[in-house]
């Protein structure tokens, strides 16, 4: 029989007057990847709180490595040895990799510090995940991929038995992800035991051995291997997949066109764009994201090759130009990004008007009018002062519209669907395809292509900076977005 | 065999982080000693260069104080009060009669104490360090000028000779004994902060103080301790202070918290955290004393000495900027 290592039973986590986990019940076993796939993102920091921190709950009943540790009325000594590996890195960047795996964790004795020591252990621990890490190496200068293996080492260093994996999708690219997949089942074979949280049901069946469902802080669904199957999803999961229709003007002139573009990331990247179209381009190494960024924002210029934008040839070293020149930038989780915090909604709604080409000057009557039209779309949000009480999803409203103000021929969208639970992705779907709706062309920069198909009119599969091929939308349905979760088909 | 360890060896020196920015400010405090020798050949006189010696250890001295207090993150502006406290408070107690190494030990005492506010403002109440420490700056200051009653101090007298021996004029082995705690200080501090767990936290919490938490740091008391070095290294140079002069002043250590930031920044600690070791702050203690010393020489004004002086922090810190920014998109990409 198989021993347990997190035992939830019947946990109800009440703050301020909100439930944040009710009746959670969730079983994890020793060397087991159990997937969880969030409907909604409510309760998940909670969920995280009480197994990491033993923080206190409401009713039930938390086991840890088969021992009672958190219930009403008691409080541990000491927290879960339960580590978690997520977008925001628990590592210091200006410290070697030895000396965040041993020095820079709890329990760590030695006073005096031996470099060679360290770096003995560490290449001991590295060389078994199969990934090339040099020891010395500062973290600041790894990949993502090296810096979540240096997270798992650091882990179990520190005695972590579970770790919790949140979105990894999100931040490492597909080939990474894939290799990382293949470290998971190394350990899990020796023993640890892994919560794997995945917003995409095709990202979590890849790897885990079974899949609960949470929604509102409640476990709604528990999936064996064998149900691993869209259609056990059906009745809890939204299906907007393939819902746009496509919309671009064929046969137009390409508005944004790279010839050949290389950079210290870009290898000869070529591809076009049409006004109206929405082309995702999906990067396979996590590497050329940034590079693109900056070449359409003037922070780069491109070794060779050239860039065309609305016939002309792009050159602007003023991220200020590119916006004059209709490109416009939505920024991965935008709300906590691009918003101005201290201003009302309607500031921030109006806060690219006077910076068009012929840039209008932004009068009280103008915002008056801005307010009137808006409203229909906004709703009672556009009257809001502080916008730190807005919703998600209002939020997401406000950066939208405010790129619908602006009206740009052209916006760029980074990884749109990170940090969005479905029903927010749902929505992003519909305000991406009201950009397309008026005309502007969208390119979407993702490092998975989870979502992103439903908005795509094209997709762009780059790999080592190179487009390796390209899809239509017409052939989308027989694309199976599992290969490129792992990279199989690069 | 052996060929390859000492290239390994050196090869590990290099890489060290920070290590670059101290060979490239060393070549140019090469080139500024052949300048100014160029320009005054008495430049480079024996006398000359333990004079120079002399004046560049109370910097060196703070700047370690600074360079601790930097590469968590933060800043110590109250490092010239605290000089100018310990100063005054040691000279006044010699003044009335106190043995001269129990009023060292009190205005040492007292300077840790104002280490140990600065340091609980900023980590237990977070107080942002700029303001706590202008805060402390300004208490004491005061403190040294209520500790005479807002008088300078009369002559420490005869009955501090070896105090003052030990501080200033002594020598050992050829050298003044100034420049022997200077390297004392700095061995000591450098093993702390290259060689063990306290060194490693102080790193981590200017690099990523989140992480720093969850990974057991107790960044409270890790800064508070980098804040109390910080008053040591200041109290120790208000003590050399009084040894020179023989008295006490209340403007002692006057403007030497930008000189210490001076020597770190010029030497690669970087003001924004995580970086730096106290090699390049010697080197940017030498820096500030050869300018000093050379544009003295070649008969240049004190004012134009601040403008140069001025010049070379603000460049060094706009290529520390530039080299860390473009290094992190160099690693990112």
């Amino acid at each position: 029989m198989k021993s347990e290592i997190l035992r939830l039973q019947n946990v109800t986590k009440v703050s301020s007057g909100v439930t944040l986990l009710d009746q959670f019940n969730m079983m994890v076993y020793k060397g087991e990847i159990m997937g969880l796939l969030p409907l909604n993102t409510h309760g998940i920091s909670a969920f995280l709180d009480v197994i990491c921190q033993n923080t206190p709950i409401s009713s039930g009943c938390i086991y840890f490595n088969e021992k009672e540790k958190n219930y009403p009325g008691y409080i541990t000594e000491s927290p879960n040895k339960v580590y978690v590996i997520e977008k925001t890195s628990s590592l210091a960047g200006n410290l070697t990799v030895s000396d965040n795996i041993f020095v820079l964790r709890k329990g760590f004795k030695k006073y005096y510090i031996s470099n060679k020591v360290l770096k003995a252990q560490t290449k001991i621990l590295a060389e078994e995940t199969g990934i090339h890490i040099d020891p010395g190496e500062y973290v600041d200068r790894l990949s993502p991929l090296q810096c979540c293996v240096v997270e798992l080492l650091k882990g179990m260093a520190g005695g972590a038995k579970l770790f919790v994996l949140n979105e990894l999708a999100s931040f490492l690219s597909s080939v990474a992800l894939s290799q990382f997949h293949k470290i998971l089942l190394h350990y899990k074979e020796k023993g640890y035991s892994f919560i794997y949280i995945g917003s995409h049901h095709e990202d979590v069946f890849k790897i885990c051995d079974r899949a609960a469902l949470m929604k509102n802080g409640r476990i709604i669904k528990v999936l064996d291997k064998k149900e691993f199957l869209y259609e056990k999803l059906m009745p809890y999961i939204l299906d907007y997949h393939l819902a746009t229709p496509s919309n671009f003007i064929k046969g137009k002139s390409p508005l944004l066109e790279f010839d050949n573009v290389t950079t210290e990331n870009l290898n000869s990247l070529s591809f076009t764009m049409l006004p109206g179209e929405c082309v995702v381009l999906l990067d396979m190494n996590n590497t050329v994201i940034g590079d693109i960024l900056m070449l359409m924002n003037g922070q780069k210029q491109p070794h060779s090759g050239s860039i065309m934008f609305d016939g002309r040839k792009f050159e602007t070293r003023d991220g200020r130009k590119a916006l004059q020149k209709g490109i416009a930038f939505i920024e991965e989780n935008p709300t906590k990004t691009m918003l101005f915090t201290q201003m009302s909604y309607l500031d921030n709604l109006c806060f690219l008007v006077d910076k068009r080409d012929k840039g209008i000057k932004l009068t009280p009557k103008i915002k008056k009018s801005i307010e009137k039209e808006y409203y229909s779309l906004c709703g009672p949000d556009i009257q809001a002062v502080d916008i730190t009480r807005l919703s998600a999803k209002s939020l997401y409203n406000l950066v939208y519209y405010r790129i619908h103000l602006h009206n740009p021929k052209l916006v760029i969208l980074i990884q749109p669907f990170s940090g969005a639970d479905m029903y927010l992705r749902k929505h992003l779907v519909s305000l991406i395809d009201s950009l397309k709706k008026r005309g502007m062309a969208v390119l979407i920069l993702a490092v998975n292509i989870a979502d992103n198909l439903a908005v795509a009119n094209r997709l762009i599969i780059v790999q080592k900076g190179k487009n390796i091929r390209e899809y239509r939308q017409e052939v989308f349905r027989s694309i199976d977005p599992h290969d490129f979760l792992v990279g199989q088909n690069a | 065999m052996q060929v390859k360890e000492k290239t390994n060896f050196f090869k590990n020196i290099i890489a060290m982080r920070g290590m670059g920015q101290v060979i490239s400010v060393s070549s140019a405090l090469v080139m500024m000693c052949i300048v100014f020798s160029i320009l005054n050949p008495n430049f480079f006189s024996g006398k000359n260069i333990s004079n120079l010696l002399r004046q560049v250890v109370p910097i060196l001295i703070i700047g370690i104080g600074q360079s601790y207090v930097l590469i968590t993150g933060n800043i110590d502006l109250s490092i010239g009060s605290i000089v100018g406290m310990s100063c005054m408070i040691s000279a006044t107690l010699m003044t009335r009669g106190v043995n001269p190494w129990v009023s060292a030990l009190i205005a040492m005492l007292c300077c840790l104490g104002m280490g140990l506010i600065s340091g609980l403002l900023v980590s237990k109440a977070k107080l942002p360090p700029f303001i706590a420490t202008l805060g402390t700056m300004i208490v004491a200051r005061g403190i040294a000028q209520i500790s005479n009653n807002n008088y300078n101090t009369d002559a420490i007298g005869e009955g501090a000779r070896g105090f003052r021996n030990f501080f200033y004029y002594g020598q050992t082995l050829g050298l003044f004994n100034t420049v022997w705690i200077g390297l004392v200080v700095f061995i000591f501090f450098d093993f702390i902060l290259s060689r063990t767990r306290t060194g490693r936290h102080i790193y981590a919490i200017g690099s990523n103080i989140e992480a720093s938490k969850l990974s057991g740091v107790n960044v409270v008391f890790t800064t508070t301790i980098v804040y109390i070095i910080s008053s040591f290294c200041a109290a120790l140079v208000g003590l050399i202070t009084t040894a020179t002069g023989g008295l006490g002043t209340m403007d002692a250590g006057n403007g030497y918290e930008l000189n210490a930031v001076a020597a770190s920044v010029i030497g690669g600690v970087s003001t924004l955290g995580g970086q730096g070791i106290l090699l390049g702050t010697v080197v940017g203690s030498f820096i500030w004393g050869v300018l000093n010393n050379g544009l003295q020489f070649a008969g240049a004004p004190v004012a134009i000495r601040n403008i140069v002086i001025g010049i070379v922090v603000v460049v060094a810190v706009l290529i520390d900027i530039i080299a860390r920014t473009g290094k992190v998109k160099k690693a990112k990409e």
